[in-house]
This record gives structure tokens, C-alpha cells and sequence, in this order.
């Protein structure tokens, strides 16, 4: 039970440390805020990572990654938080498409796919949910149908993330060998294939970041079978364990944030002129989220750990976003309500610093309905975990 | 870094449990605790070597340190095990190094308590007063095993405190009235002393009184871990046999919902509690906010969950004969004991420097 930095880790840090400190100065900034713009900001980023050798940290050496080990991933996360780098705009290929190839794709698979991921230089998508299948996901209907030499799809998409950015997609459709989880095949869908129409989707801010995404008659060839025909739901199980392990690893890192509000809260007074800080509801509540954000550490750290010594994922792992998601969503509150009316202006009535916590609130309830909402991970939880019995 | 109890830690908690299991089944717990007597359980802990785990050779103990203390008080709370002796004993001992005869009574059953009131964190109760002639005068409500402790070690000094000095409790002057908790697996007794003779303890008091405030912190939120393990495993299996409608009331989604949310509290708090105990005894410079951390979060969760889990039993939960409240009042007192959250949580603020 020792969570500070042993050696090598702790050389790491210092390495990534000063790495960040002399490479963050050359990017163009400001980051933009709008996602078309953001786009050829990251991309010079990510090739600055790739180039220094932190691109891929856990992947493995012959697809062009690291070959590191889960802590390090974590430590080069907080590190880049510290320091402000970038945000990642190609969360799908690293954490989800990537790792899913590197374990289940054929060799041609891996060599096409995986170095561009880490260069920048392709985005990735993920056309798993459809407008009548979020949470039943087994239910879905987009359907392949065997072609000379291939697939065609046919099927709609929806709440698919930069698909407007994307180069590649991952793609659940129906293949027909079985009923619900059984006739499901995983395929790699170029995005600019013809048939492939992208829609966006404003959010509740108002911005573009989701699409629907229409596929008619999309032809792909059989080599972009993932896993077995029929055989996807086992792929898309394991893409969606590789999340569950990227959040832990710090999706969004609940010190710093806390830490920030801190450093806020001294400089700022009660209206009667007095020290925010000395108003104990500051206080108390400064307390409770500073001891939570402790506890996502120590559970994330656990994660690291269950995975660096290659245990299956224990009941930790699953009850992670449970523990993260509202704590991300109080965190970003409660540093808007320190804002004149809560912070509840317009993204572009507002000054930045603002506009960062009001994106994370909203965020944050996103990522409590993506990848299995807060409901349904609360039965998954209760039913393969408690075995509690199914309804 | 590494967030894994050792190979020792866990055959430990193995070994430990198995013991509970075959000394301290539920039906023999419920008869010491109708008795009002712990001393059968207690002499049997002792007796069977568990006393000195997680307290240091050099103490008189046999190894480990707070991971091992916590994983004891889990354990012996998952077992609703009469715990008052243990714990006050292992909050006092440290003051006794020096005095190896008195720490090998202290671990052969003779209870050594800090006078302090059981509600408040141990370093910032008030202390009592000692005159020239080293006779200490003064009162504490509430003192953990009060009502049974062979010696206590007690905060002395005008303005603060300025030493520790150990009192007998059969010593004249010495007048003890014990209150019944809710909780009968632990005791509180209100202590008055009227000039009693003492003996000066060399240690550095506010040293081990912020010790003993962090250790009580991690010990009674690993406590109401074990509490909050327990209300769950009842919950969901009650809710397995429980047929309403024509189906096992754990298949509603409500119920699944309820439970889900304690195995959260659960698997949170075994993740910071455990690490807790392993920052304070390595002295890490946050050792004191992690503790009043895992005391504040811990301890709030576990009563969520004791009251979450009486919903889901439903009446039968309410009632004496079931083990439930067993689990539940033990969560409540450790929710209180040694500082509420909201005590701890002005502790954080002050760390913080939020001013």
C-alpha cells in the first residue's frame, strides 16, 4: 500500500515534467474552443507526442506505442493536467478503437490502423448506439448484409461524437447469425465511404460535438471484420472495459480541480467583505470535495494497480464512473456558483476561465449518460456483481 | 505506486475473519451484548494472540501497523464484536512507550483509555488540570471504555495541553458512571477525578495526541466499513428470498438501485481507507487531511447505507430480533465517534489554507 512515486515512476515524472514545461510554449495558442478549429491545434500536439515518445504510452512497441505500464499512463495524464496541456480530441482511437485492435484485429489491421491513431492523423468515431438503441445496445438494428467480397450497411447512427472529424469508425451492425447479442459483427468503417452521410447534432450548449450518422448501402470490405462474424458483442464488451480503465486513469482529473477552486477561493471575498474562505459553507463544502476527489484517487489508483498486475477488472473498476460522474458534476457547480448568477450566461457572453467550468458541467452530465447511464450501471452493477436477480 | 494489501495483510484478514466466524457467530455476539458483558469475547481476542497486531515490537506489539489495525477494526465490526477495549487501548498504548510492564498489561486485558469524551477528536478535547504535587482534577463525558478501563492516560495543562499523565482507575478520587449506547458493542463512561495521584508519561503529548486523532479517525471509518459490508450483504440477501408480486423484490429496479449505491460507498471507502492508514503511518504530509478525509467520507456513507439497507428489509429490518440493527447503530456511533464529519471537515478546511 504505497501510493507515492517509486524510482522509475518518479524519473518519469520529472522526465514529462520538463518535457511539458519546453513543448506546451510552442503550440499556437490560445486553444480554440470551437471543434473544427481545435482540430489542427491537437494534431500538431499529438504529433509533438508522438515525435517525443509519449504518444501510445500502453500500447505496444510494435504498433508504435510504448509499451508502458498503467501507472505511467496515469502519471503523464496528471502531469499533462498540471500543466495544461491540450484537450484530447481522439479519446475513441486511443482509449477505445486502439487498444481493441491492438488485442482482437488481424495483423493487416493493426499495421494500417493503429500508428495513425498516434500520429494524429486520423480520428476515430464510435457508431455503437442508434436512436432506438441506447442503454438495450444489444438491440440494435443497423444491418450488414454479405456482399461479393464484403458487407453492405445499412442503418442509422446517432450521439456519435467527432464523427464530423473522424477518419475511421468502430461499427456495431447486425449480422444475423442469432437473436440480440448473438448476431452481432464488429467492423472498422472508413467514414468517407460512399453511402456515409454525418449530421450534426447541437448539444444542450449549443455546440456541435455529436452527430447522427446516416449509412446507406455502405460497402466494406471483409477485411474490416473485427473478432468473428457474429461475434462482435464479446469485441464490444472488451472496447468498452478499455474505457472503463481510461476514466480511472484520469478522464478528468478530480485534484486538479479541486485544487484549482482553491486557488480561486483565496483570492476572492464574501459580499460583506470578508474572505470567502472563512465562510464555513465554503468551508465544509470545500472539505467534502477535496475528501472525495482523495477517494476517486485512491479507487483510480486501485484500478492502475488491478490492471498493471493483470487481474480481471474487480468490482472497483465498474463502480468507478459511479463515484466519478457526480463528483465531476459538483465539482464544476460548485465552482459556477461562485460566479455572478451561477455562471448561467452564454458560452460566448462569458469569460474563459468561466466558460471552462461551464463546459465541465456539462460535460459531466454527458459522460453519466455515455457508455452506460448512471441507471443501467447501477443494474449491471447490482446484477453481475450482487447477483441480484434479473427483472 | 501500489494500492494492494500485502500477502501478510491479507492472510491476516483471512485468518482473522475465520476466527470471528467460529469464536464470535452472531447468536454468541448477541448474548454478550444483552449481557452487557464483553469480557468472555475479550479474554478469548486476547488469549488468542490478535491483541498486539499492528502495534510495533519495539511498542511491545507484534508488527504491522495502521493497515493491520484497520483491517482488526473491519473485521471485528463486520462481526458487530464488542470493540471498546481494543480500540481505546490502541489509541492510548503509544503514550505508555517507555513503560513496557504497563504495555504488556494494556495488551493483557488491562484497558488503557485516553480521558477524553468519545465525541471529540482526541487533540482538541479539553484538558484537565494537575497541581504541583501531580494530583489531576477535572472531568470527561462520555470517555470510550470508561466503564472498564484498568488505567487512563490523561491531557493535563492549563491553556492546552502540555503533557500526558497515567491515572489508576481503582485510584481514590477516581468516580466512574458508565452510560448505555445504543450500540452495545462499545462503552462509554463519565470519568470525574478529584485530586488523583499521577504519573508524569515522558512522551511528546502533542505528538501523541495527534496520533492517536488520526489513527481514530482511520480506525472507526475501517469500523464503519465493516458495518456498511455487512448492511449490504444482509440487503441483497434479503432481498434474494423476499417474494413480493410474485417475484424476489431484487429483481426491482429500485432495490437494485438502493444496493448498487452502498456497493459504491463500499468499494470507495475500502480504496481510501486503506490508504489512509498507510499515509499516516509513513507519515506523508497530508497524513492528518487524508485521515479526517476517510472519517468525514467513510463514516457519512456508512450511515446512507445502514438506513438504505433497514428500506430495503423493510419491517422485518426494524425489528430487535433481526441482526440489522446490530449493524445499523454500530454505523450511527461511528459516524459521531472521535469527531462528526463536519468536525473533520473544518480540520480540512483549516489544512487547505482556504484563507
Amino acid at each position: 500500500m504505497d501510493l507515492s512515486d517509486d524510482p522509475d515512476e518518479a524519473q518519469f515524472r520529472h522526465d514529462v515534467r520538463t518535457w511539458l514545461h519546453n513543448s506546451l510554449p510552442k503550440l499556437p495558442w490560445p486553444e480554440p474552443a470551437d471543434l473544427g478549429a481545435k482540430a489542427p491545434f491537437w494534431r500538431q500536439w499529438q504529433r509533438m507526442l508522438f515525435d517525443a515518445g509519449y504518444a501510445g504510452l500502453t500500447w505496444p512497441k510494435e504498433y508504435g506505442g510504448q509499451g508502458l505500464d498503467e501507472r505511467m499512463r496515469a502519471i503523464f495524464t496528471e502531469e499533462c493536467d498540471h500543466a495544461g496541456a491540450p484537450e484530447r480530441l481522439n479519446t475513441i482511437g486511443e482509449d477505445f478503437a486502439g487498444p481493441t485492435i491492438a488485442h482482437f484485429g488481424t495483423e493487416a489491421q493493426k499495421a494500417r490502423y493503429l500508428r495513425p491513431i498516434l500520429t494524429g492523423e486520423e480520428i476515430w468515431c464510435q457508431l455503437f448506439s442508434e436512436p432506438d438503441s441506447g442503454s438495450d445496445l444489444a438491440s440494435l438494428r443497423t444491418k450488414a448484409t454479405k456482399a461479393d467480397g464484403g458487407w453492405r450497411i445499412q442503418g442509422q447512427k446517432i450521439w456519435t461524437s467527432r464523427a464530423q472529424l473522424a477518419a475511421h469508425a468502430i461499427l456495431l451492425a447486425r449480422t444475423g447469425g442469432g437473436e440480440r447479442h448473438k448476431g452481432i459483427t464488429y467492423f472498422l468503417l472508413p467514414m468517407d465511404s460512399d453511402g456515409v452521410t454525418v449530421r450534426p447534432l447541437a448539444h444542450m450548449l449549443g455546440e456541435a460535438e455529436f452527430n447522427e450518422v446516416f449509412l446507406d448501402e455502405v460497402f466494406v470490405s471483409d477485411d474490416a471484420v473485427v473478432g468473428e462474424v457474429d461475434g462482435g458483442w464479446k469485441v464490444a464488451m472488451a472496447t468498452l472495459a478499455f474505457e472503463r480503465v481510461a476514466i480511472a486513469t484520469g478522464r478528468v482529473n478530480t485534484t486538479k480541480a479541486i485544487e484549482d477552486i482553491i486557488a480561486d477561493i483565496r483570492t476572492r471575498k464574501s459580499a460583506d467583505g470578508s474572505p470567502l474562505g472563512a465562510d464555513p459553507h465554503v468551508r465544509q463544502k470545500v472539505a467534502d470535495l477535496w475528501g472525495r476527489a482523495l477517494v476517486h484517487r485512491t479507487i483510480s489508483q486501485r484500478v492502475i494497480s488491478g490492471a498493471e498486475s493483470d487481474e480481471l477488472p474487480g468490482p472497483v473498476t465498474s463502480i468507478g464512473k459511479l463515484y466519478f460522474c457526480p463528483l465531476v458534476e459538483e465539482l464544476a457547480d460548485f465552482r459556477l456558483s461562485l460566479e455572478p448568477l451561477g455562471g448561467q450566461f452564454a458560452l460566448d457572453d462569458e469569460r474563459a476561465e468561466a466558460q471552462r467550468w461551464l463546459r465541465l458541467a456539462n460535460q459531466s452530465r454527458g459522460t453519466a449518460i455515455a457508455g452506460g447511464s448512471t441507471f443501467i450501471q447501477r443494474n449491471i452493477v447490482a446484477e453481475r456483481i450482487l447477483g441480484m436477480p434479473r427483472s | 505506486m501500489q494500492w494492494k494489501l500485502s500477502e501478510e495483510q491479507e492472510a491476516y484478514q483471512k485468518t482473522f475473519r475465520g476466527w470471528l466466524a467460529d469464536v464470535a457467530p452472531s447468536d454468541r455476539v448477541r448474548r454478550w451484548l444483552d449481557a452487557g458483558d464483553a469480557s468472555a469475547f475479550e479474554s478469548r481476542f486476547i488469549a488468542d494472540g490478535w491483541a498486539g497486531v499492528g502495534l510495533t515490537e519495539k511498542l511491545g506489539g507484534q508488527g504491522g501497523g495502521l493497515v493491520e489495525l484497520a483491517l482488526t477494526a473491519e473485521e471485528l465490526a463486520r462481526a458487530a464484536a464488542p470493540s471498546a477495549s481494543w480500540l481505546a487501548t490502541v489509541l492510548a498504548v503509544t503514550a505508555l512507550a517507555g513503560h513496557p510492564k504497563l504495555v504488556e498489561a494494556a495488551l493483557a486485558g488491562e484497558t488503557v483509555s485516553l480521558l477524553v469524551p468519545a465525541e471529540a477528536v482526541p487533540d482538541r478535547a479539553p484538558s484537565l488540570s494537575v497541581d504541583a504535587e501531580g494530583m489531576v482534577t477535572g472531568t470527561a463525558a462520555r470517555v470510550l471504555a470508561g466503564d472498564i478501563a484498568t488505567r487512563f492516560v490523561v491531557p493535563v495543562g492549563a491553556g492546552g495541553v502540555r503533557e500526558l499523565r497515567l491515572v489508576e482507575a481503582a485510584a481514590p478520587g477516581v468516580s466512574r458512571t458508565a452510560r448505555r449506547l445504543l450500540d452495545r458493542s462499545r462503552s462509554v463512561a463519565d470519568v470525574t477525578l478529584h485530586q488523583v495521584p499521577s504519573v508524569r508519561l515522558d512522551v511528546d503529548a502533542v505528538d501523541v495526541l495527534w496520533q492517536a486523532s488520526a489513527m481514530a479517525a482511520v480506525l472507526v471509518a475501517a469500523d464503519s466499513l465493516g458495518a456498511t459490508e455487512r448492511v449490504l450483504d444482509l440487503a441483497v440477501e434479503y432481498s434474494k428470498q423476499r417474494h413480493q408480486f410474485g417475484f424476489p423484490i431484487g429483481s426491482f429496479q429500485a432495490v437494485k438501485h438502493a444496493a448498487a449505491a452502498i456497493l459504491v460507498s463500499v468499494e470507495a471507502a475500502r480504496s481510501v481507507v486503506y490508504f489512509a492508514a498507510a499515509s499516516v503511518d509513513g507519515g506523508a504530509p497530508q497524513a492528518l487531511l487524508h485521515a479526517a478525509a476517510v472519517k468525514a467520507q467513510v463514516t457519512a456513507d456508512g450511515v446512507r447505507g445502514a438506513d438504505s439497507a433497514l428500506t430495503i428489509h423493510g419491517a422485518i429490518g426494524y425489528t430487535w430480533e433481526h441482526d440489522l440493527h446490530l449493524f445499523f447503530k454500530r454505523a450511527k456511533l461511528d459516524e459521531r465517534l472521535f469527531g462528526a464529519p463536519v468536525v473533520w471537515n473544518e480540520r480540512i478546511a483549516e489544512g487547505l489554507a482556504l484563507i
